[in-house]
């Protein structure tokens, strides 16, 4: 005689991440209702012009936690060591399924234009994006610029902004604490998704310096570098890469930002940049 | 890395090395160095030229030639855009000791 299995305590549901679908299978109710809240902008309806790649990401227990998915494990033994894990799991696994050229990038939009500042985690990228953020532009992503590969559209990955204690407490913003960082939404800020695919617009290279902020052209072939020397993806198809990017950055003006303090840096680029 | 000897053929481009021209700058990427190269204008002549089969002697020769200059005033640049290519892995062939 078999017994049907017991249904398992907990949720499931559907993201998108950099254009992957991701089921999310978590156990811990509480855990999971962190969160479904804060990937809700990565659940937002959208029109892929294709079937993504999908993937599982699964959280069993509810103390001790055990993450998985197909590229990232971890047990935690905090809720918030949990809720970091989870999220990694999610990012990581986008990135090595993703059918896009990712690179590492912060990003806002307005008026559909987008604007890219290159960098590595810890460069002060999400703090400057999420300054724009308060300053009325459209979240992209704090983590990935991400073009298709085959027609070069810009793929929203509006993940949570994962800001410095620093960082929250200079934006006057609240978010969840995670692993020694303040995860917010787009809307915590004053802001939200971006509504569709956004053009690049304009590159941004941020370099920290003392006193007001200063925003000098730089030639595009500055950007190019910046850009294609933080990819996720890129190894996937170098030369086409190399193709995407050139183009990318042939059709923007590019930038230096030279800044001490987010939020007046943040102002100036909101004044100079024309909206489209 | 040792000087490129002024008798060693320069080239040709490593395989999978890949090229784009921005606003007239040549740009090349290594899929091994993650690292996109930016030339300067005696740079992308050396690079046009770099096909294996010159010498970087003869390529000295060629491009003062052509910049209509003495070969000894623009072989510094040249083999200085050589070194380069080789410290970026954009050549295949590497100098004989």
């Amino acid at each position: 005689m078999t017994h049907p299995a017991a249904p398992r305590p907990g949720r499931s549901w559907d993201v998108r991440a950099l254009d992957v679908a991701v089921s999310l299978e978590v156990e811990d109710v509480r855990l999971a209702g962190t969160l479904a809240e804060l990937l809700a902008d990565l659940s937002a309806p959208s029109a892929p012009a294709r079937p993504p790649a999908a993937l599982t990401v699964s959280v069993r227990g509810e103390g001790p936690w055990q993450v998985s998915s197909p590229s990232h494990r971890a047990t935690a033994s905090t809720a918030q060591q949990a809720l970091a894990e989870t999220l990694t799991a999610v990012n990581v696994s986008a990135v090595e399924a993703t059918p896009t050229l990712a690179v590492h990038a912060a990003v806002a939009a307005r008026g559909g234009s987008a604007v890219v500042v290159p960098g590595r985690s810890g460069h002060g990228k999400t703090t400057f994006v999420a300054a724009l953020l308060s300053r009325g532009w459209d979240y992209v992503s704090d983590e990935s610029l991400s073009v298709r590969w085959d027609d070069g559209a810009v793929v929203p990955y509006p993940r949570p902004l994962a800001l410095s204690t620093w960082a929250a407490g200079l934006l006057g913003v609240e978010g969840v604490a995670s692993a020694g960082e303040v995860l917010v939404r787009a809307a915590a800020l004053g802001a939200r998704p971006v509504a569709a695919d956004p053009r690049v617009r304009d590159v941004v290279l941020l370099e920290r310096v003392d006193g007001p902020p200063q925003l000098h052209p730089v030639h595009r072939t500055d950007a190019l570098a910046a850009l294609l020397e933080r990819g996720f993806t890129h190894h996937q198809d170098p030369s086409r890469a190399l193709t995407l990017v050139a183009d990318l950055v042939r059709g923007a003006r590019c930038w230096r930002l030279r800044l001490a303090d987010p939020r007046t840096a943040a102002d100036l680029l909101s004044d100079r940049l024309p909206r489209a | 890395m040792q000087p490129t000897p002024t008798g060693q053929l320069v080239g040709p481009p490593a395989a999978g090395v890949s090229e784009v021209e921005i606003d007239g700058r040549i740009c090349l990427y290594a899929p091994g160095s993650e690292q996109v190269v930016v030339l300067n204008d005696t740079a992308s002549d050396v690079w046009r030229l770099a096909d294996g089969e010159r010498t970087l002697a003869e390529l000295v020769d060629l491009l003062a030639a052509s910049y209509g200059v003495e070969a000894a005033s623009i072989h510094g640049d040249v083999q200085a855009a050589v070194e380069q290519f080789r410290a970026a892995a954009l050549l295949a062939q590497e100098p004989q000791a």
